[in-house]
């Protein structure tokens, strides 16, 4: 058979015609946020003060249907296990499950503080983490522990985008044993064995053990049952306490361009996650001037109560922010403070919205940018009004049983959109864009 | 991500969506697993968006379809939950019902890896060393995994009856 025949033969296997999609372009793009902001809330989660927070407000944070199938706005907390859309759309599956279920909340939070600092140790020599769950060791997408093993594991693949390369990235994080910690070290490497050993005593981070060879991988038992010789590089980081950490990596590309990581790259990783306690939260990106939420939340008040004077303010409000547990509000880092209000004897729910924008300036204030973090595509209806070259503004109208209505101030020269919303009354809210506007204006 | 990259990974998600999706239809053989595969991709080429070279996207998502099919079938998930298609409905052009059952039972019968070696080359037109940085593998390997699913496949038409053998693998 030729591959001209092949081809018709693959030509013929498509005859039929191709099922319609069962999720669309949206689906799509609303599980990679669900992806992104998972493994975002698990950074953020290693701060302690950050658990705390979020645990307080799912006390805290009022339930406003705004929609039939709308789920309860500012509900902090896990991730709900979301099979479909809004629309209804099924969502992709997830072949990596994480690790909740086995781990205590000490060591959720240990395996989301090393992932956030291998991640920024691997950003930092130009790669990307997560591509791809490996079969083998680990079922899971992500760092676990393993107490079989006695310690965390991490085995994934490390993508290159410039190089066009990836590679297997094996991480271990051992707990401290008795004994001498150095003969240890050569044991896990299987110097000597497996792998080619050198002592480096220039590390001020520990003990360094750097390790070089070749494994033999079975990639397929009926073709190949040796395996093919895979190169690896990797070092051993001992730390004073007894942990030792492991980071090796093995070539992406078997048997054609070895990527080359070095054992001074690999040490920077190893030491990153070692000292990944002192690493500071990524839940904000630097650079963003976002005020401090209780200036904001008092001049939001402030503000409610200025503009609707007829609003009374239930004792104990408002509530601090909490992330966005609905994609209709604003991107991944969207947060919502809340305040109950009783307007004329109906109870009305305000609400203050803040939303960093990615890249600050990117877009101006144009409507493509303005209604992107608005989340418009979700929206009944909305209307842009351009302020100026780095403000404009958008009134958002969701639907359903009841109206919620949003005014969002986008400013992109100071890297946030800000919105007051308001849902409550028997369908349509007391008040209008009109107020929300000058709501919005006074926390400016 | 900003609204640009977005709309650039929505523009590309329409784009190359069809063509991954029957790559990976020729893979497994069923278009439920294929656009699973093809899905989760997705959702991860979408969390590497910002960091990912536009011309790598696609050896990027091919990668992940092909060793998560490849995976799926070696830890026998696949044999379990696979669904057998619909009788065939109507043929395209100059296929006929038969063509179609013959070919697709005769890639049912070929080992995942093999099948996958054999789409990247011929249906993919991917270069040994391409092939190989997909599959993870030598190019070693994909030659030889080459020659043996071309041998495999002869030797199927020449001796073997697909009579009733058109279901996935």
């Amino acid at each position: 058979m030729n591959p001209d025949e092949i081809r018709r033969l693959f030509t013929s296997a498509l005859a039929d015609p191709e099922p319609v999609h069962r999720a669309g372009t949206d689906a799509i793009v609303a599980a990679g946020r669900r992806s992104v902001r998972r493994r975002r809330t698990a950074i953020a989660g290693s701060s302690g003060l950050a658990v705390l927070a979020a645990a307080a407000m799912v006390l805290a944070a009022p339930v406003v249907l705004s929609g039939e199938d709308r789920p309860p706005v500012g509900q902090a907390g896990p991730e709900p296990p979301a099979e479909t859309t809004e629309d209804g759309e099924e969502l992709p599956y997830e072949p990596c499950p994480g690790p909740t279920e086995e781990m205590t909340s000490e060591q959720l939070e240990t395996s989301a503080m090393y992932e956030a600092a291998l991640d920024e140790a691997v950003t930092e020599i130009g790669g990307s983490l997560g591509a791809l769950c490996v079969e083998g060791q680990t079922d899971y997408d992500g760092f676990h522990y393993d107490p079989d093993f006695g310690g965390y594991r991490y085995h994934e693949i490390a993508v290159f985008p410039d190089s066009g390369g990836d590679a297997d990235l094996t991480v271990e994080v051992r707990d401290p044993v008795e004994g001498p910690l150095e003969e240890r070290m050569e044991q896990i490497a299987e110097c000597g064995e497996a792998a080619d050993c050198t002592w480096n005593h220039g590390s001020e981070a520990g003990a360094l053990l750097e390790t070089e060879g070749d494994r033999r991988v079975v990639v397929d038992e009926d073709e190949n049952p040796e395996g093919d010789p895979i190169p690896f590089s990797g070092v051993l980081l001992g730390l004073a306490d007894g942990t030792v950490v492991r980071v090796e990596t093995g070539g992406g590309e078997y048997g054609l361009e070895p990527l080359e990581v070095t054992h001074e790259e690999l040490a920077g990783i190893a030491a990153a996650i070692a000292g990944g306690e002192e690493s500071p939260t990524r839940e904000h990106d630097e650079g963003y001037l976002i005020p401090e939420d209780g200036e904001l939340i008092e001049a939001f008040t402030q503000a409610v109560v200025a503009t609707v004077p007829e609003a009374e303010i239930a004792e104990g409000e408002p509530t601090g922010f909490a992330p966005a547990a609905d994609d209709h509000y604003g991107n991944d880092g969207t947060e919502l403070a809340y305040l109950e209000v009783d307007v004329g004897g109906e109870a009305v729910t305000f609400f203050l919205q803040k939303t960093p924008i990615e890249a600050p300036g990117d877009g101006g204030a144009t409507r493509t940018a303005a209604e992107h973090y608005a989340r418009c595509t979700l929206a009944a209806d909305c209307e842009f009004t351009e302020l100026d070259g780095s403000t404009a503004l958008t009134h958002r109208t969701y639907g359903g049983g009841q109206t919620e209505l949003t005014s969002i101030e986008h400013r992109a020269a100071d890297g946030w959109a800000i919105g007051a919303g308001v849902v409550g009354g028997t369908a349509d809210p007391p008040v209008g864009f009109e107020a929300l506007d000058e709501i919005v204006h006074q926390i400016r | 991500m900003t609204p640009e990259q977005e709309v650039e990974f929505c523009e590309y998600v329409e784009a190359r969506r069809g063509a991954l999706l029957r790559t990976a239809f020729l893979m497994c053989g069923d278009w439920h697993r294929a656009e699973d595969a093809v899905q989760t991709s997705l959702v991860k080429l979408y969390s590497a968006w910002t960091r990912t070279r536009r011309d790598s996207a696609e050896a990027y998502t091919r990668r992940i379809i092909a060793n998560s099919l490849i995976d799926e079938s070696r830890r026998g998930w696949f044999r379990r939950e696979r669904s057998f298609a619909e009788p065939p409905g109507p043929t395209a052009g100059e296929h006929t019902h038969d063509d179609r059952l013959t070919a697709v039972a005769a890639l049912a019968r070929l080992p995942p890896r093999q099948r996958a070696t054999l789409v990247l080359r011929f249906w993919e037109d991917l270069s040994v060393e391409e092939s190989a940085r997909i599959l993870r593998c030598s190019v070693g390997t994909v030659k030889s995994q080459t020659a043996r699913g071309l041998q495999t496949l002869r030797a199927l038409y020449e001796n073997a009856d697909f009579t009733g053998q058109g279901a996935p693998s």
